[in-house]
């Protein structure tokens, strides 16, 4: 079992969104005592990622423009690879235009605007922002693989430099 | 040219909600306003620099 986060780059660099996503990520991988691993397009150097938590990178070069049910695809089949038993994505249009692909794909339940860790694991319990931030819902996914989008600037980066150090 | 599109019928499938509300909460309030007097300079500027951290 692990976590599996959606690492979105541009032109070979991360974008800020795809780090907090690893930096949530981390933190649920903690949490349920397993490992996060990230899955990236055509990047070249993953190791940035480290720092953020990430034990194992997966890459594709095989798609060169982004394609969200090729994306959506690929995610997927790392999902599968990988026993994910949660898919971390930021909340960038492309990630959101891909969450609900990726939903369908998994047969997962999706829960978008994530502002903090789970509150509980069993059931899975996460926190959302609603009615345009002036309130919050706690929300239950209650699938065997859970997807879940980060709000941005809502979680931060968090670094783990004692592991790399 | 609409009418040659071929228009497929699905048939709707059955499907449970795989997420569910728990609860709503509201965010936390703001807190009270601070007024500090206009002859006392000295105060806002040690608010500013020490409690906002702005200047």
């Amino acid at each position: 079992m692990s976590v599996l986060v959606y690492i979105e780059s541009e032109q070979g660099k991360f974008k800020k969104a795809a780090l907090e996503a690893a930096s949530y990520g981390k933190a649920v991988a903690d949490a349920m005592g397993s490992s996060l691993v990230a899955l990236t397009f055509n990047t070249e150097d993953a190791s940035e990622l480290g720092a953020y938590g990430v034990e194992k990178v997966l890459n594709t070069n095989s798609v060169a423009d982004f394609n969200a049910k090729i994306y959506a695809d690929i995610i997927k089949q790392a999902a599968e690879k990988e026993v994910a038993s949660v898919v971390v994505l930021s909340s960038s249009a492309d990630s959101r235009y891909i969450a609900p692909l990726l939903s369908v794909g998994l047969k997962a339940g999706y829960a978008s605007n994530v502002v903090a860790a789970p509150s509980s694991l069993e059931p899975f319990v996460v926190k959302r922002s609603a009615f345009t931030n002036k309130a919050f819902c706690n929300t239950e996914i209650s699938t065997a693989i859970k997807i879940v989008g980060v709000s941005n600037n809502s979680f931060g980066l968090v670094e783990n430099k004692t592991l790399h150090n | 040219m609409a009418r040659k599109k071929p228009l497929t019928v699905v048939d709707p499938t059955a499907e449970a909600s795989k997420t569910q509300a728990v609860s709503f909460e509201k965010p936390a309030p703001r807190g009270a306003v601070k007024l500090v007097d206009a002859e006392n300079i000295d105060e806002l500027i040690n608010l500013l620099h020490n409690e906002a951290k702005v200047i």
